[in-house]
């Protein structure tokens, strides 16, 4: 079996399970219509209240929103380095996650609102799913003159948490109508799979208990750029296409296939899917990629500084990628010819090398001093 | 017991030495990061404690059932049948004296106050309170712990939660046959019904989807009711279980049980 083989055999499975999921979607229409129904009572409802709090806009072009952004995603890049700098990209973080979701909702004002509802939600978990598993663990123990053991059985307990699951899943929802419906799409979401799913999965590490924990960022560029491109390509919105691609990998790529093959081979535990609530990976990825995208099509110095930033952060956080990256640009600048390039490439590589070898940033001065006690 | 100064003095050592291993680890390359491990030192006497209380509760009051079927004719495990009575109570009482230690430890705000208990006298009324309270839910309880600054409270509790804890080891407890049928028939609807309407509700999120915020905020908040319902359900069937393994008719201890050498 070749790679084309796996790669089709891939595409056809996942195209399988969506038919299926299709023909699934019509059996528990009857079901579903009249909560839809319920729904839409409520939000007829609702709507007057919340009409003012739609209409509320900002510029987007205002400098201070630029500067937020481009900020949050400086901190977010250099953030390695400092303690502090983690605590303020944090509040970044909830300042700019209502302009994120003002993108894909269409305002400022409703972002607003959605992103209020999660910061409430984020504590709420509620058990989805409870498989008894096989495996069984033994611990013997002695007391009193008798030994007996204790037997502790894996058990699967899985919760879903509603700011963190929850709330994503329903804006992927909403917006769904306005990206999914053209048959194109929809291969070019299984497309995107096939490349997420892999990297993810590489990029993810499974912990036994407390879930997977993956870095935002790969899912977020992942989906800006796939994202953006396809959204180019094909006139649809691009913020709510980077939305739900950035949400769609997350979940299915470390929710469900990480956490199934983790389970498979450690046991089964306990988890929660979007655990961390508002700064869990699936809702942290979606703003980190809505914002890298927005910051990057501003371009000039914005684009700039975040593009050194994040070859930054990428050299310290992943040094073999980015050695096999800088590699393939080497190559390809020979190949295309573009030699003016080439002493520039080389210099920057050096230099980050160099600067990889030379400062022992934040393991630096205090572990010195640690090994020097220990000697 | 330490007192406090003790305690903090301690705790910065086994920071210090924690941090240095953590230096090591990172120049090994090995990704991790300071802050928990800061946070696991000072916090490990309010979680981890009351933890391991619990655990050891449910381990005493397994050996406590266990000891009562010695004799009886449902046993049939012959490895069990060489243990005596006594032996397994023994065994029972001394896992409880060690969850009963674990509770004062966590109950102890500040090590200062332990000479002034000394001139408390043992508010045996308060011991007594807490055996007749003791039920199924002692465990989760002692998970509930909250320290104490003061000297007069700090007793009264150690008295309360030693008497539930003597009382949830050692009290007979029934349950009728039409309650474990019906804890078993909750438990298998729930595994069914959570996850399909969750499906359904968010499907019906999308059928009622293009209606503006106020539809949206109403199907985030429809979602999440339906899931707060089966949450109250899931907390139901959490205490019918509990009341079972507390009578014995399944393992009180919860994780799978105990068994023989």
């Amino acid at each position: 079996m070749d790679v084309l083989d796996i790669i089709s055999w891939a595409a056809y499975s996942v195209y399988i399970v969506l038919w299926y999921a299709g023909k699934a979607l019509v059996v528990l229409r009857p079901l579903a219509e009249p909560i839809a129904d319920m729904f839409e009572h409520a939000g007829a409802a609702i709507n007057p209240a919340v009409t003012y709090l739609s209409s509320l806009a900002i510029p987007l072009d205002a400098s201070w929103i630029n500067f937020l952004l481009w900020l949050y995603l400086i901190t977010w890049y250099l953030h390695l380095w400092h303690d502090y700098i983690q605590k303020v990209n944090k509040l970044l973080y909830v300042i700019s996650g209502p302009i994120a979701l003002g993108l894909v909702l269409g305002s400022f004002g409703a972002g607003l609102v959605v992103w209020a509802i999660t910061l409430l939600l984020s504590r709420r978990d509620y058990l989805l799913l409870e498989i008894p598993g096989r495996r069984i663990r033994s611990f013997k123990r002695e007391c009193c003159n008798i030994r007996y053991v204790i037997r502790i059985r894996d058990v699967g307990a899985y919760f879903v948490n509603a700011g963190g699951l929850i709330v994503p899943l329903v804006i992927l929802i909403s917006v769904a109508d306005r990206i999914f419906f053209r048959p194109e799409i929809q291969f070019l979401f299984i497309a995107y799979f096939l490349l997420a799913i892999p990297v993810v999965l590489i990029a993810s590490r499974y912990e036994k208990g407390r879930g997977i924990s993956m870095d935002p960022f790969v899912i977020a560029s992942l989906s800006a750029l796939f994202g953006a491109g396809v959204a180019g390509f094909f006139e649809l919105e691009r913020y709510p296409t980077i939305f739900a691609f950035a949400v769609l990998g997350s979940v299915i790529g470390c929710d469900v296939i990480k956490l199934a093959w983790g389970e498979a081979r450690y046991g089964l535990s306990t988890g929660s899917v979007g655990g961390a609530g508002v700064f869990d990976g699936i809702i942290a990825g979606a703003v980190h990629g809505l914002i890298f995208y927005y910051v990057w099509s501003l371009g000039g110095f914005y684009m700039g500084t975040v593009a050194l930033a994040m070859i930054c952060y990428i050299f310290w956080r992943y040094p073999i990628a980015f050695f096999t990256l800088s590699a393939a640009f080497l190559i390809y600048a020979l190949v295309a010819k573009y030699l003016d390039l080439l002493p520039f490439l080389i210099v920057f590589i050096v230099v980050l090398a160099c600067l990889y070898l030379l400062i022992p940033v934040e393991r630096g001065i205090r572990l010195k001093i640690k090994h020097e006690r220990l000697r | 017991m330490y007192c406090e100064d003790a305690r903090a003095k301690i705790a910065n050592i086994c920071l210090e030495i924690a941090e240095t291993a953590a230096s090591v680890a990172l120049e090994r390359g090995y990704e991790i990061s300071k802050e928990p491990i800061k946070k696991g030192v000072y916090k490990c006497r309010d979680t981890s404690k009351k933890e391991l209380a619990a655990d050891l509760l449910l381990e005493a009051r397994s050996l406590w059932v266990w000891s009562n079927k010695i004799g009886s004719e449902r046993v049939e495990d012959p490895s069990l049948v060489r243990r005596s009575r006594e032996d397994l109570r023994n065994a029972s009482m001394f896992r409880a004296g060690e969850a009963m230690r674990l509770i004062v430890d966590a109950l102890v705000k500040d090590g200062e106050i332990i000479s002034e208990l000394d001139r408390i006298p043992i508010p045996l009324d308060l011991v007594k309170k807490g055996f007749d309270d003791a039920d199924e839910i002692v465990p989760k309880k002692v998970l509930k712990i909250k320290p104490e600054e003061d000297p007069e409270m700090l007793m009264n509790k150690v008295a309360y939660y030693c008497g539930l804890a003597m009382g949830y080891v050692v009290k007979k407890a029934d349950v009728d046959e039409n309650l474990q049928r019906k804890f078993l028939r909750l438990k298998l609807a729930y595994s069914v019904a959570a996850p399909f309407t969750f499906g359904v509700f968010l499907y019906a999120s999308y059928l009622a989807s293009g209606i503006g915020l106020g539809g949206l905020i109403a199907s985030i908040f429809g979602v999440v009711a339906v899931m707060e319902a089966f949450k109250l359900m899931s907390s139901y069937i959490e205490k019918i279980e509990m009341k079972i393994r507390w009578t014995g008719k399944l393992d009180p201890y919860v994780k799978e049980g105990i068994s023989w050498e």
